[in-house]
């Protein structure tokens, strides 16, 4: 249902709802009297002693039969029309109503409005249908934001240019020397922040392989299957759809590399020279899933090698990829997420293991997901701000500690600037979602109220006041 | 719909839950039986293979005589796989070898039971029932007697209520 229906539908509604009961009242033919209600009686008398109260009892039910159920009368249809007040008529401008086309006009993000001067300033997505936001998904907060607001935008902020400025510096080297994780508390903007990087790499013609919800492939809810060869659990149709998705956001790129190396299994024979395009077609042919992981595998491998385009491997949640996950083995133990094989080669990547030959990688910390907490290995490795104090004889897991060493954490600050945040007001307010005109004091009034975290700012600042 | 054992699982209900439909799993052997055929938590009954559904009915038919679980070996993060071309039945025939030589798994010290191996269902289960109630009348203990009277067992009062006991307590109980 629509947060915003116009009055004038509403009327409408009423009327109808008028007519179709008037049209009802007249097929009915007249209701008969209705019949006469019985008093309690006792059949061959009362037990001996219970006289007194089988009278109380029938007394009881005189006052039920006079107590009757009050008869609901239908609203006077004049009353009914009548806005809420005079002063301010429950009318919504004509922003509201539907078929007006409001929609927040922003320059486009790219690198032209990436500039220092646009700190502070909204830019727009483009609306193409390989966008990767449009492709991949959203992280779930994100999502709920983006459903609200008209358009999808986002703020141009400082640790936005720095982004930039770290996948420029990357476009030439291997990922191994830029494997980044974005930390900072709850709602300061990690996901929009890697959101953000995962658009520049697409708009500047990079390969984007975004994740923006690892903790969906750690949580069973996706086919698994042991496999022999790798001695991992394979995740055939989360396989299926990352390649779907990969080919979607990347076709045009796709389409002119190369496969250097063939591909031969027991039942797939892919020559070298077929493009990754075409390999990922041959995979999405079998609706069953069962090449996905390997075609899968085979296509990072390539992506590794080839030089032609920076690759850009982003992933939000990833802490979700460093503990246990949800799925169980024969005997009931949690299989670990390493022992997965889409958790695996992210690791890989991660970790460094494996590397593209030119591109990033880069994670974000997600502090408010109760059923993946972050666990110690990443705190140590990341010196993170503990909520606890922690023992030295708490368990570590070695595999995990393996994984993330050689991480360079990025700390986002804690609070936008009052630039950045005042950009992150004008959209709300270009958007007519906030009550009251009084925008200075309602802008302050939050901004100190939410101590400058972005996400309080607007969902607990301005989307839940009250003030008019 | 898929018939397991002459239980229906309807389509849309998710597997762990549909298992509890048999008369004799609960929620626990639901997910023990889960866990044993690699089934996700949010699988539905129609998203089951043929395989699984074959696998599920031949356990549940007779769980004692289901064959031992493999230890799979999982890759450490140093591991590198074999290429993809590696035929399967060398893989197997690796795997067989060294399960052939592994000792059998240890959780806490102990060796690991299969809660499953001694699972009964349906008219197994019935039939159990059926034997012990048989079995207390035999013997002559207070407990046969009660059931014999269609009276409560398990020392419950008999002025009142009770009701259940004298509608369900019988001898010829499932």
């Amino acid at each position: 249902m629509s947060l915003l229906s116009s009055n004038a539908r509403h009327v409408a509604l009423v009327q109808k709802s008028l007519a179709a009961g008037a049209l009802r009242a007249a097929s009915q033919p007249a209701k008969a009297a209705p019949k006469e209600r019985k008093a309690a009686q006792s059949i061959g008398g009362v037990k001996k002693g219970r006289k007194e109260k089988w009278e109380t009892k029938k007394k009881q039910e005189k006052i039920h039969k006079t107590k009757d159920i009050p008869r609901f009368t239908r609203m006077a249809e004049t009353k009914l029309m009548m806005p809420k007040t005079f002063q301010r008529p429950a009318t919504l401008p004509e922003a509201f109503k539907a078929g007006s086309g409001h929609v927040l006009e922003l320059p486009l993000f790219g690198r032209e409005t990436l500039v220092p001067r646009n700190v502070g300033k909204a830019v727009s997505y483009s609306d193409a249908p390989n966008n990767a936001a449009k492709v991949f998904g959203l992280p779930r907060k994100m999502f709920f934001e983006y459903r609200i607001l008209s358009s999808p935008c986002s703020v141009v902020r400082d640790v936005t240019l720095q982004a930039v400025e770290t996948l420029e510096k990357a476009k030439a080297s291997s990922s191994l020397d830029s494997r980044i994780v974005l930390h900072g508390r709850a709602g300061c903007g990690k996901s929009f922040l890697l959101h953000q990087a995962v658009q520049y790499a697409q708009a500047e013609g990079w390969v984007v392989f975004y994740v923006p919800r690892a903790a969906s492939l750690v949580n069973s809810t996706t086919t698994f299957a042991y496999d022999l060869r790798t001695q991992t659990y394979l995740q055939p149709h989360a396989s299926y759809r990352t390649l779907d998705k990969l080919l979607k956001a990347n076709s045009a790129l796709f389409a002119k590399l190369p496969m250097k190396k063939a591909l031969v299994t027991e039942k797939l024979n892919v020559p070298a020279g077929t493009t990754l395009a075409d390999l990922v077609q041959i995979a999405l042919k079998d609706r069953s899933a069962g090449n996905s992981a390997v075609v899968l595998d085979a296509l990072t491998s390539e992506l590794q090698a080839q030089t032609q385009f920076p690759v850009l491997l982003a992933v939000d949640d990833f802490q979700a990829l460093l503990q246990d996950s949800s799925y169980k083995d024969h005997f009931l133990r949690p299989i670990k997420a390493n022992h997965l094989s889409l958790p695996r080669l992210i690791l890989d990547f991660a970790s460094g293991k494996r590397t593209f030959a030119k591109g990033a990688v880069v994670t974000a910390l997600t502090n408010s997901d109760t059923n993946f907490n972050v666990p110690l290995e990443i705190q140590d490795a990341l010196d993170l701000p503990r909520a606890h104090p922690v023992s030295p004889y708490q368990r570590r897991d070695g595999d995990v500690q393996g994984y993330v060493h050689g991480l360079t954490g990025f700390k986002l600050p804690d609070r936008m600037s009052s630039d950045e945040m005042a950009g992150l007001f004008s959209v709300w307010k270009d958007d007519m979602a906030l009550t009251t005109d009084k925008y200075d004091e309602l802008f302050l009034s939050k901004y100190v109220e939410s101590d400058g975290n972005p996400r309080d700012f607007v969902w607990k600042g301005l989307l839940s006041t009250f003030s008019t | 719909m898929v018939h397991i054992l002459g239980t229906l699982l309807k389509d849309h209900f998710k597997v762990k839950y549909a298992l509890t439909k048999f008369y004799g799993i609960g929620v626990n052997r639901s997910n023990q039986l889960c866990a044993r055929f690699q089934i996700h938590d949010t699988c539905r009954v129609k998203e089951l293979t043929p395989y699984q559904i074959t696998a599920i009915a031949s356990f549940l038919s007779s769980p004692s005589t289901a064959p031992a679980l493999p230890q799979y070996p999982l890759a450490p993060p140093t591991f590198t796989p074999p290429p993809p071309n590696t035929a399967s039945s060398d893989l197997l025939a690796k795997f067989k070898a060294q399960q052939a030589n592994a000792p059998p798994l240890k959780m806490k010290n102990k060796e690991w039971r299969d809660p499953l191996k001694s699972l009964k269902v349906e008219s197994d289960l019935r039939n159990e029932i059926r034997e012990n109630i048989a079995h207390q009348r035999m013997i002559g203990s207070y407990v046969g007697r009660r059931h014999a009277m269609h009276l409560p067992v398990r020392g419950q009062n008999t002025q009142n209520n009770a009701r259940t006991a004298k509608k369900l307590n019988t001898m010829e109980r499932w």
